[in-house]
C-alpha cells in the first residue's frame, strides 16, 4: 500500500527532512548561543581575574574567550596586557596579541594613553605609527611621535584646543619641549603640570633641568628637591613618615594643597595615621565632586580599613555619581557589606552591578549586604553569579557551600563546591570534613 | 661593412644592460670598500682567545658581565700589546705587538697568574718607575700588576682585606687627591653569592635573575703612598656607601674644569653618582643637580659603560651611556659649570640605541675629520632572549655612528661599520692604534665567543696627528692631562684617561683629525699638575711624544 503510494511517502520524507533541519537548525541555534555566552563569560572572567592581579588565570581566559571568538577586540587588548603581567609572563604572546589589536583597530575600545605609553615601553614603535594613523587624537599622536619625531610630535601637539588643555597635554608638552631644549615652554608646562597635580615626580625633575639650563639654580634646586622626596614617597612604608614627606612637600609648593592627587595622597595617610578629625576638615575644604575616582578609592579603601562609614557617606554624597567607576563602587560595596541596615551605600552598591554587571566583587560585596538585610534568595543568586563570573575564589564558594549546608541543601553545596577551577586544598578538605565526596 | 655598422637593436640592448650592470657592480665593490670602516683581523694577526666563563648553565650571574679588555705598551717599544682578560682563573693573555702581529707572552710576563673570575683593566704607572703597571678586578680578589721594566709583571693584591664575595667591575687610576701620584677607583657590582646561585624563572625560560634581586657592593677609593701601596677610604671621603648602588662603569675626568678629578659611576638600574672634587680628594654626590644621575625623563637606567669626549667640541667633555635594551643610551651634554643635559633625542640616537643593549663603548674620530664618533658594543645577557622577546636576540650587532659635526650622531649601515657584520654578545671595548697608522683600531672582548681586533680600514685621506705623553717622574703616564689643538678656527680638547668603557682600557696616547688641513697646530697641555705647556706641530701624519716641561 505504502509502495501503491509513492506520493504519501514523498510527502512524508519531505515532512521528516523539514523537521530534522528544523532539529539541527535549532541545535546549532542553542550551540551558537552557548558559545557566543561561553566567549563573553571567558571574556568577564579574564576581566575580574585581571582586576584581581591573577594573571595566569585572566591569560588563560582571555585565551579561551579568543578561541571561540577571535574577533574580539577588547579581549584581544586584554590577553595582551594580561601576557605582560605577572609570574607567567610571556613577552612574545603580548606583543603578538599587541599586534592583532593594532593591525585590527577600528576604534573600539578607543586608544588612550595609558596604553600608547605601555606600548612604547614594550618598544613597539612601528605599530604605534600604524595606530596613529588611525586616530585622530592629537594628544596621542603628539605621544605617539613623541620619540620618533619630536618635531611632528610638537606639531601635533599644537593641534590641540586651548580647552582640551589637562594634566596630560602639559606632563607631555613639557617633555616634548624638553627634547626640543625649549626650556621657557618646559618651564612653563610643567608649572601648570604642578598646579593640576603636583604628585608626577618625573615632572619635576624636567622642570629642574629647565631652570638649571636657563641658570635659575635656586629654582632648580627646589624642582629637584622635590623630586627627591617624591622619590622617598616610593620607598617609605610607614606612614607617619610619609606624612612628614608630605609635609615638606607643600613647604616647597604651597599650591600643592588645591592638588586632587596630593589631597588624595595626603588624606589617605592622615586616615592611616588615624587622625580622623583632620580628614573630616579636609574633606570639608576640598571638591569632592572634582576627585575622580582613581583619587577616592585609595580613600575609601582606607576608610574600608577602619569601616569609617560615615566618612565614605560624604564622599559619596558629594561626587559626581556619573563619573564613578567600578573600582570606587566595589569599596562603597565592601563598607555596605556588613551594615544592618540600607542606606545611601545600598544605592551605590546597587548602582554599581547595574553599571558593572560582570564584576564579580561586586556582586559578592552586594550579596553580603543583603544577606545582612535578610534578603537570602536575591543574595544566594547575587553569590552564584559572583563565582560563575569568578571561579577561582574559593572563599566565596566555601561561603556560599556552607550557606547551603546550614539550609540542608547538600546537593547545591555540592554543586557550588565543584565550580571550583583551582582545586585547592581548602575545597577538597572542606569537601572531606563535610562528607561531599 | 654596411652590416657591420648597422646596429642589431637586440645586441645594442644587451650590451647596455650589461655595461649598467657592470657599473652598478663596480659602484657596489667599490662603495662598499670605501665605505667599510672595521675589517677583523685577529686570525692574521695572530691571536686566538676565546673568552670562558666556566658556564655550566646553571645561570651563574657573574656570567652576564663577561670581561673587559687592555691596550698598554708595557715594554715602552712604541707599539700597543694587548691584555684580554679572561672570565676563569688563570686565563688571562698578554699579547705583544711586533708591529704586524702579535705574539702570547703570558707565560714569560705574568708569572704569577689571576684567581677568580676575571672582569675588567686600568692601567698606568702608578709606582713612578716610568712602565706601565695595571689593574685586573675580578669576582674574587683584585691584582696589582708592577711591571718590572718590561720583562715581566710582578702580581700583588689589591686590599688585604677584600669583601666578602666581592665582586669588582671597573677601575680606573687618576690624581684624586691631587698631590701628583695616581689613585684608583674601583667599581663594585652586587652581592652575589656564587656557590649558592639561583637561576630565576623569567617569563617562559629559566635564567639569570633581575640585577635588583642582589644588594649593590660599595665602590672602593684607594689613596696611593706614590709607591703603589693602596689604602681603602672611601667611606670618610663622600663616597656611597649602602646596598643601592650596582655599579658597572667609571671616568675620572675633571668634569667641572676646576682642576682636580670628578668620578662619573654608571649603576645598573639605580641613579648615576657624579662625585665632585672639592680638591683634596674628598667628594660630594652631584649626580642629580647636575643632570647626569638620570635620564630627561627623571628615570634612573640600567647603565654599563661609559665614553667621554667633546664632541660638539665647545670646550666641555660630555657622557655617554650604554644601557639595558628598551632603554636608549644616553648622552648627557656639558655645558660648562658641571651642568649637564640629556641630549639623547636631539643627538637622534634614541631608535638606533632601544632594542640593543650596550656595554663596552668610546669615542674615536674614526675617520679623522675632526670630529669624534662613538662605537658601541652590544649583546645580551639571556642567551634564550629570542624566546621570550622574538624582537631581540643574544649576538648583536656592534655600533658606529658617525659624528655630524657636533649636532647628531647618525647609525652607520652595519656592512659599512664592519666588513662582515657578526652578531656577538659583545661586552669589554677598548681602543687604540695598534699599527700606528694614524686610525683608530678596536678591541672586542666577546662573552664564550672570539675575541676580535678590528683595524680600521676607512679610505678616507684625511690628516692627524698622534700624541704620547711623558708626565713628570710621579705620573708618568700623564693621567689627567688635558691636550687642546687649536686648527684654525676651531679647537679639540682630548684628556689622557685610565680605565674607561666598559671594565677596559684604552691606548694611553691621543689621535687628533684634522681633515684637510695642511698647516701647522697649535697643541696647549695643561699637565695633570696644573703646568701649562704650549707646542706647535708642523709635521701631521705620525706620532709626536711631548715630555713634562723641566724645572729649567
Amino acid at each position: 500500500m505504502f509502495i501503491s503510494t509513492p506520493s504519501k511517502l514523498k510527502q512524508l520524507i519531505g515532512i521528516f527532512i523539514i523537521l530534522f533541519s528544523a532539529v539541527i537548525a535549532v541545535k546549532l541555534y542553542k550551540n551558537h548561543n552557548a558559545t557566543s555566552q561561553e566567549f563573553e563569560l571567558n571574556k568577564y572572567r579574564g576581566d575580574n581575574a585581571f582586576k584581581s592581579h591573577h594573571y595566569r588565570l585572566a591569560q588563560n581566559y582571555y585565551e579561551k574567550s579568543l578561541s571561540q571568538n577571535p574577533n574580539q577586540a577588547e579581549a584581544t587588548l586584554m590577553a595582551a596586557k594580561s601576557f605582560m603581567r605577572g609570574k607567567y609572563q610571556n613577552f612574545n604572546k603580548s606583543i603578538d596579541y599587541y599586534k592583532k589589536y593594532i593591525n585590527h583597530f577600528d576604534g573600539n575600545p578607543p586608544l588612550n594613553l595609558s596604553l600608547v605609553n605601555q606600548l612604547k615601553d614594550v618598544g613597539m614603535h612601528d605599530d604605534l605609527i600604524i595606530l596613529s594613523s588611525k586616530t585622530h587624537n592629537n594628544l596621542l599622536k603628539a605621544s605617539i611621535f613623541e620619540e620618533l619625531d619630536t618635531e611632528k610630535a610638537l606639531w601635533h601637539l599644537n593641534q590641540i584646543p586651548l580647552d582640551r588643555h589637562n594634566i596630560e597635554y602639559y606632563l607631555l608638552a613639557a617633555r616634548i619641549y624638553s627634547n626640543l631644549h625649549q626650556f621657557d615652554n618646559v618651564i612653563i608646562n610643567a608649572n601648570k603640570a604642578i598646579d593640576l597635580s603636583g604628585m608626577h615626580k618625573n615632572n619635576y625633575y624636567l622642570l629642574s633641568q629647565a631652570y638649571r639650563n636657563i641658570k635659575e639654580f635656586t629654582k632648580a634646586k627646589t624642582a629637584i628637591q622635590s623630586f627627591q622626596i617624591l622619590n622617598l614617597l616610593e620607598t617609605e612604608n610607614n606612614n607617619e613618615q610619609l606624612l612628614i614627606h608630605l609635609n615638606a612637600l607643600i613647604e616647597l609648593n604651597k599650591n600643592l594643597i588645591q592638588s586632587n592627587d596630593f589631597n588624595s595622597y595626603y588624606i589617605t595617610l592622615l586616615i592611616k595615621t588615624k587622625q580622623l578629625d583632620k580628614v573630616e576638615e579636609r574633606l570639608s575644604s576640598i571638591d569632592i565632586s572634582s576627585l575622580s575616582s582613581k583619587n577616592k578609592v585609595p580613600i575609601l579603601s582606607a576608610l574600608n580599613q577602619i569601616n569609617a562609614i560615615e566618612l565614605a557617606r560624604i564622599i559619596y554624597n558629594e561626587s559626581d555619581k556619573n563619573q564613578i567607576k567600578a573600582d570606587e563602587y566595589i569599596q562603597y560595596c565592601q563598607l555596605v557589606a556588613n551594615l544592618k541596615t540600607k542606606n545611601e551605600l545600598y544605592t551605590a552598591c546597587k548602582q554599581g552591578i547595574e553599571k558593572n554587571p560582570h564584576s564579580a566583587a561586586l556582586m559578592y560585596w552586594f550579596a553580603i549586604h543583603l544577606l545582612n538585610i535578610d534578603q537570602k534568595p536575591a543574595a544566594y543568586r547575587y553569590m552564584e553569579d559572583a563565582i560563575v563570573h569568578a571561579p577561582w575564589v574559593n572563599s566565596w564558594i566555601i561561603h556560599l557551600a556552607k550557606l547551603y549546608l546550614i539550609e540542608g541543601d547538600v546537593e547545591s553545596a555540592k554543586k557550588v563546591l565543584n565550580q571550583s577551577v583551582t582545586n585547592s586544598q581548602i575545597i577538597n578538605q572542606f569537601k572531606l570534613s563535610n562528607s561531599l565526596y | 661593412m654596411n652590416k657591420m655598422n648597422k646596429k642589431n637593436p637586440l645586441t645594442h640592448s644587451l650590451r647596455t644592460i650589461n655595461f649598467a650592470i657592470f657599473l652598478l657592480l663596480t659602484h657596489a665593490i667599490v662603495s662598499s670598500i670605501k665605505a667599510t670602516t672595521y675589517t677583523e683581523v685577529t686570525d692574521e694577526l695572530g691571536i686566538n682567545f676565546s673568552h670562558q666563563d666556566g658556564r655550566t648553565g646553571e645561570y651563574q650571574f657573574t656570567e652576564t658581565a663577561g670581561s673587559g679588555v687592555g691596550w698598554l705598551d708595557y715594554n715602552s717599544d712604541g707599539n700597543i700589546d694587548l691584555l684580554i682578560v679572561n672570565g676563569i682563573s688563570n686565563n688571562n693573555k698578554i699579547y705583544k705587538n711586533n708591529g704586524t702581529s702579535f705574539t702570547d707572552v703570558t707565560e714569560i710576563l705574568l708569572p704569577e697568574r689571576n684567581t677568580g673570575k676575571g672582569m675588567g683593566i686600568c692601567s698606568a704607572d702608578i709606582n713612578q718607575d716610568g712602565w706601565v703597571d695595571f689593574l685586573i678586578t675580578n669576582y674574587g680578589n683584585d691584582f696589582l700588576y708592577l711591571n718590572n721594566k718590561g720583562k715581566n709583571f710582578v702580581r700583588r693584591n689589591l686590599d688585604p682585606q677584600p669583601q666578602p664575595y666581592q665582586w669588582s667591575t671597573s677601575c680606573s687610576f687618576a690624581d684624586l687627591d691631587n698631590d701628583g701620584d695616581l689613585d684608583l677607583y674601583v667599581v663594585r657590582y652586587a652581592k652575589f653569592l656564587l656557590d649558592s646561585n639561583k637561576a630565576c624563572q623569567l617569563d617562559n625560560a629559566i635564567g639569570y635573575c633581575n640585577p635588583s634581586a642582589y644588594e649593590g657592593q660599595n665602590d672602593g677609593l684607594y689613596i696611593n703612598d706614590g709607591k703603589a701601596n693602596f689604602t681603602e677610604v672611601s667611606k670618610d671621603r663622600g663616597i656611597y656607601i649602602g646596598t643601592k648602588d650596582r655599579g658597572y662603569g667609571v671616568i675620572i675626568s675633571d668634569i667641572d674644569h676646576d682642576d682636580d678629578m670628578d668620578i662619573y659611576v654608571a649603576n645598573d638600574g639605580t641613579q648615576n653618582r657624579l662625585y665632585v672634587n672639592n680638591g683634596k680628594g674628598f667628594f660630594t654626590d652631584n649626580g642629580l643637580y647636575s643632570g647626569t644621575a638620570i635620564n630627561q625623563n627623571g628615570t634612573p637606567e640600567s647603565s654599563m659603560g661609559i665614553a667621554i669626549s667633546d664632541i660638539d667640541r665647545d670646550g666641555f667633555q660630555d657622557l655617554f651611556i650604554t644601557h639595558y635594551s628598551m632603554e636608549t643610551n644616553t648622552i648627557y651634554q656639558n655645558y660648562g659649570e658641571g651642568n649637564f643635559s640629556d641630549m639623547t633625542h636631539l643627538f637622534g640616537l634614541n631608535q638606533s640605541s632601544y632594542m640593543s643593549m650596550g656595554w663596552g663603548t668610546a669615542f674615536a674620530d674614526i675617520n679623522n675629520n675632526g670630529f669624534d664618533d662613538l662605537i658601541v658594543a652590544n649583546g645580551h645577557i639571556h642567551d634564550f632572549i629570542k624566546k621570550t622577546d622574538a624582537r631581540q636576540t643574544y649576538g648583536q650587532l656592534n655600533q658606529i655612528f658617525l659624528n655630524q659635526k657636533g649636532k647628531k650622531l647618525v647609525l652607520q649601515k652595519p656592512n659599512e661599520s664592519f666588513a662582515l657584520p657578526s652578531k656577538k654578545s659583545s661586552r669589554g671595548l677598548a681602543i687604540a692604534d695598534w699599527n700606528n697608522d694614524g686610525k683608530t683600531d678596536l678591541a672586542i672582548n666577546n662573552i664564550v665567543d672570539k675575541f676580535e681586533i678590528f683595524k680600521n680600514t676607512d679610505k678616507n685621506t684625511n690628516n692627524w696627528i698622534g700624541i704620547k705623553l711623558i708626565g713628570n717622574k710621579i705620573n708618568t703616564s700623564a693621567v689627567g692631562a688635558v691636550v687642546t689643538l687649536k686648527n684654525g678656527e676651531f679647537s679639540q680638547r682630548k684628556e689622557i684617561l685610565s680605565g674607561t668603557s666598559f671594565m677596559s682600557h684604552s691606548d694611553l696616547r691621543i689621535i687628533f683629525g684634522l681633515g684637510n688641513t695642511k698647516q701647522p697646530v697649535e697643541i696647549s697641555i695643561k699637565w695633570p699638575d696644573g703646568k701649562i705647556s704650549s707646542h706647535s706641530i708642523k709635521k701631521h701624519n705620525q706620532y709626536h711624544t711631548l715630555k713634562y716641561p723641566s724645572q729649567t
